[in-house]
């Protein structure tokens, strides 16, 4: 069956400052498509798709949509032309209610003698929110009420309400789980059925391959290649968007789970935030303490109160060398501890400043002769960096804003290995990094175990926990309910039961 | 894909590098061409008379203020920071000086660390009301300054205050004045780009929440910031009453204004951080007193300068604010 052309993009190029995140893509897709959009963090399917909703605007090259030339100046007025976009990261706006935030931007559709007919309003958003099948969200609540996942599905609405033609979702998934997911899919199934097409960016392979019938792949700002649905699967697809052939198992090899019995660091008896209650561990020497939970287990509170960012209710964190209480982050630095926080963009990087100002950050007192920090010795140790953790920069004073995300995580590792950092607090250290990187990250955990620092990694993937953890402990409610120590038996089922 | 195609990719990447290159060059050019733009257009006005000795001389000294306090405001300003108490600042530290040179008891030498410390005992109070209290620096620094001019005015409502300055004469000449600059830029510059100090408060610009998990005491160094822009207030409004020889109720007003369209016209960033330069603020500093200099020489009202100042703040910060943030939402 011949399909008509929905949207075409002609030599679009897209720079940052020096980096490239687009040069001449041109992509077809067509009414009926699943058009699953691939390619590792920085390869530019996040900048294509922004382009595509008028989030961004390109530096060259043309869009025709419908076979008429297609220049969306915003998102809102992308969405008049019935294209939306569900965008990766929060999207919602915080202290507005739900309806306001599905008709953001079109407020004035409700206009009554000059007010605002919040009745009305509030009656067309739970007509939509039903529609695609979360009719448990209450338009009038504020948004602030709801958890991340509904918030997400929020922002679905707001993508559905005026019914478009193309549909971009941006690695949405990740942050749905099986409600959310099954609400996504159906979404898709329907735009399928009503001859409508939806560009679909995600990183998880598997799902891509059960809901797409083509993907494109990106690497690097170039289109590489695009399989139909009887060319794909999953090796073909990895291979492509990394460029050579990728081994299976990225994980730990060995399943010794040993450790030094020196104690590094306690925690006694810890009650801190809304849930983690008389919570008490031991970090050893050279060992990888895997933490897991679900994401309101208290699991990232105790990440923070390990590292001094929030004072324990009751309870203390001590460094076993030297008995020192950890009362905020200068003293877990001086003491040679390190954090990487989930939240990456907003808590470990300071975006707009160069590799070499965020690598040294932690370091400076140990850079200072005489009070002065010279550019020479900065630089140095910011190379040394760039170097071995093989960050992808045009050089060390590149701003960190133009990296993709999977460098930008090595910025944040170089900045604690610069400051020679024993004890490693990695909150999802992994979190949105794509396969390669990955596999990057989880080779130099090891380097670091083997060289007998101690890290805690706080994570909500279960494969990540069994495959690098030398012990797991499982936190619900913010108290301990399950620990296991390194053995190829462990499986994700035996973990799960102590989660939920 | 063939080579050739790849090739062709590569060429266009470079022109856009090339591009983009020339657009961030052409940005740190702007201030500079600014400030020669102006000295052009007012040397031309006013015939030529904005360059002779006589006015050079004046110039020299109303930059002397205005540069000194820009190197205050980079420690403010890069950490994001804001200081609206200025004017009213200098008035009490000319209050402080005057103090102790009409004094029968201290010796009048004492009068420049005295409101030297007075500007950085109200600096400190600033920064410790924003930071203790939680008050915005832009509030807090009202505050202090209403509470300054509340002072001078109490004070001088009576009277004038005046100081023998016929004995302070040396403290007027150019070439001191020149050598305390020096001084000041030198050491301003070290301090804000080669000591941990400095590259703290660009951090705290950039990402608190990053400064702070990366081991700086944030709350010490913005309260640091203030005390050193107090400090060099105290220093400029010694050197102003040995220049005016009084102290009113207007003493030291719209300091704060031209410390601001300074660091805007120099190309400082606002919200400070990793590109802040001590350079663009000093720029500015310098562009602003040509400016104040060249209307009052071509024969503009007092009132309308402050006016033309105001409008090219905003035209200013209109053109260049960064209005991309936030962009991807909606």
């Amino acid at each position: 069956m011949q399909k008509i052309t929905l949207l075409e993009t002609k030599g679009i190029c897209k720079s940052f400052g020096p980096t490239h995140a687009l040069t001449n893509v041109d992509i077809t897709i067509r009414r009926g498509d699943i058009l699953g959009l691939i390619g590792e963090n920085g390869s530019g399917k996040s900048t294509f798709s922004a382009i595509v909703a008028g989030a961004l605007s390109p530096d060259s090259g043309t869009m025709q949509l419908r076979g008429e030339p297609y220049k969306p100046s915003t998102m809102v007025h992308a969405q008049s032309l019935n294209v939306s976009m569900v965008v990766q990261e929060m999207g919602t706006l915080p202290r507005i209610t739900v309806s306001e935030n599905i008709f953001v931007g079109n407020l004035h559709r409700f206009k009554k003698n000059g007010f605002l007919d919040i009745r009305k309003m509030n009656s067309e958003a739970a007509a939509i929110l039903k529609e695609i099948g979360a009719e448990d969200i209450q338009p009038e609540v504020f948004i602030d009420q709801l958890n991340f996942e509904d918030r997400k599905i929020v922002e679905l609405a707001r993508a559905m309400y005026n019914k478009p033609d193309l549909l971009i979702i941006d690695e949405t998934t990740t942050a749905l789980a099986q409600k959310g997911r099954t609400l996504l899919y159906r979404i898709i199934e329907k735009m399928n059925s009503e001859n409508k097409a939806v560009l679909f960016i995600s990183h998880d392979l598997d799902e891509l391959m059960e809901v797409c019938n083509a993907v494109t792949v990106l690497r690097d700002g170039f289109v590489i290649d695009t399989l139909e649905k009887d060319q794909m699967s999953i090796g073909k697809m990895r291979s492509l968007m990394v460029g050579r052939e990728l081994q299976g198992n990225y994980y730990r090899a060995d399943y010794d789970g040993s450790y030094e019995d020196e104690v590094v660091l306690e925690v006694n008896q810890v009650t801190s935030g809304p849930v983690l209650e008389n919570f008490s561990m031991k970090l050893h020497k050279g060992e990888i303490l895997g933490i897991g939970g679900l994401a309101n287990s208290g699991m990232h509170e105790l990440g923070r109160v390990i590292f001094g960012i929030d004072k324990p209710i009751t309870g203390e964190v001590i460094l076993s060398k030297n008995k020192t209480r950890v009362k905020n982050p200068l003293t877990a630095i001086r003491n040679k501890m390190g954090y990487v926080s989930k939240d990456r963009d907003k808590e470990a990087l300071i975006i707009n400043a160069t590799i070499r100002e965020n690598i040294v950050l932690s370091s400076l007192r140990k850079l200072q002769s005489l009070l002065l920090i010279t550019a020479g010795r900065e630089k140095a140790v910011t190379e040394q960096q760039i170097e071995s953790m093989s960050i992808k920069c045009s050089s060390d004073t590149q701003l960190c804003r133009e990296l993709s995300g999977g460098n930008k995580q090595k910025v944040v590792f170089a900045k604690w290995l610069a400051a020679q950092s024993e004890i490693l607090i990695l909150d999802c250290p992994t979190r949105g990094i794509d396969v390669g990187v990955k596999a990057n990250m989880y080779a130099l955990m090891n380097d670091l175990k083997n060289s007998g620092r101690s890290i805690v990694m706080i994570s909500e993937e279960l494969p990540e926990l069994i495959g690098m953890s030398d012990r797991i402990m499982i936190l619900k409610d913010g108290a301990l309910t399950g620990e296991f120590t390194r053995s190829e038996n462990l499986s994700e089922h035996m973990l799960i039961e102590y989660m939920i | 894909m063939s080579n050739i195609g790849i090739q062709q990719k590569v060429g266009v990447r470079q022109n856009l590098l090339q591009d983009a290159s020339k657009r961030n060059k052409l940005n740190g050019i702007l201030p500079f061409a600014g400030l020669l733009l102006v000295i052009l257009f007012f040397t031309i006005v006013t015939g030529g008379s904005i360059l002779d000795a006589q006015n050079l001389n004046n110039l020299l000294h109303q930059s002397f203020t205005v540069v000194i306090v820009a190197v205050g405001a980079v420690f403010v300003y890069s950490h994001g920071g804001m200081d609206m108490s200025l004017g009213a600042l200098q008035g009490i530290t000319q209050l402080g000086a005057a103090w102790v040179i009409t004094s029968s008891i201290l010796p009048p030498g004492l009068a420049i660390p005295a409101s030297i410390l007075i500007g950085m005992l109200v600096g400190t109070i600033t920064g410790g009301v924003h930071v203790l209290m939680g008050v915005p620096a832009f509030v807090a620094s009202l505050c202090v300054r209403y509470i300054c001019s509340g002072i001078t005015y109490t004070v001088t409502s009576k009277q004038d205050i005046y100081i023998p300055y016929t004995e302070f004469t040396q403290y007027n000449s150019g070439v001191i004045k020149a050598l305390v600059l020096i001084v000041v830029l030198a050491a301003g510059y070290i301090i804000f780009e080669y000591t941990r100090f400095g590259k703290n408060l660009k951090a705290i610009g950039g990402n608190i929440t990053v400064a702070k998990q990366s081991g700086i005491a944030t709350k010490l160094n913005i309260v640091l910031a203030y005390a050193i822009i107090g400090g060099l207030v105290g220093l400029t409004g010694f050197f102003t009453l040995t220049r005016v020889g009084m102290i009113n109720a207007s003493s030291g007003q719209g300091l704060e204004l031209n410390i601001l369209t300074a660091i805007v016209l120099g190309g400082f960033p606002l919200t400070g951080g990793s590109a802040s330069r001590l350079h663009s603020a000093i720029i500015g500093a310098l562009t602003v007193t040509v400016l104040t200099n060249g209307l009052t020489l071509w024969g503009i009202d007092p009132y309308i300068i402050g006016g033309i100042k105001g409008l090219l703040f905003i035209l200013i910060v209109g053109v260049t604010y960064d209005r991309s943030k936030g962009k991807l939402v909606l």
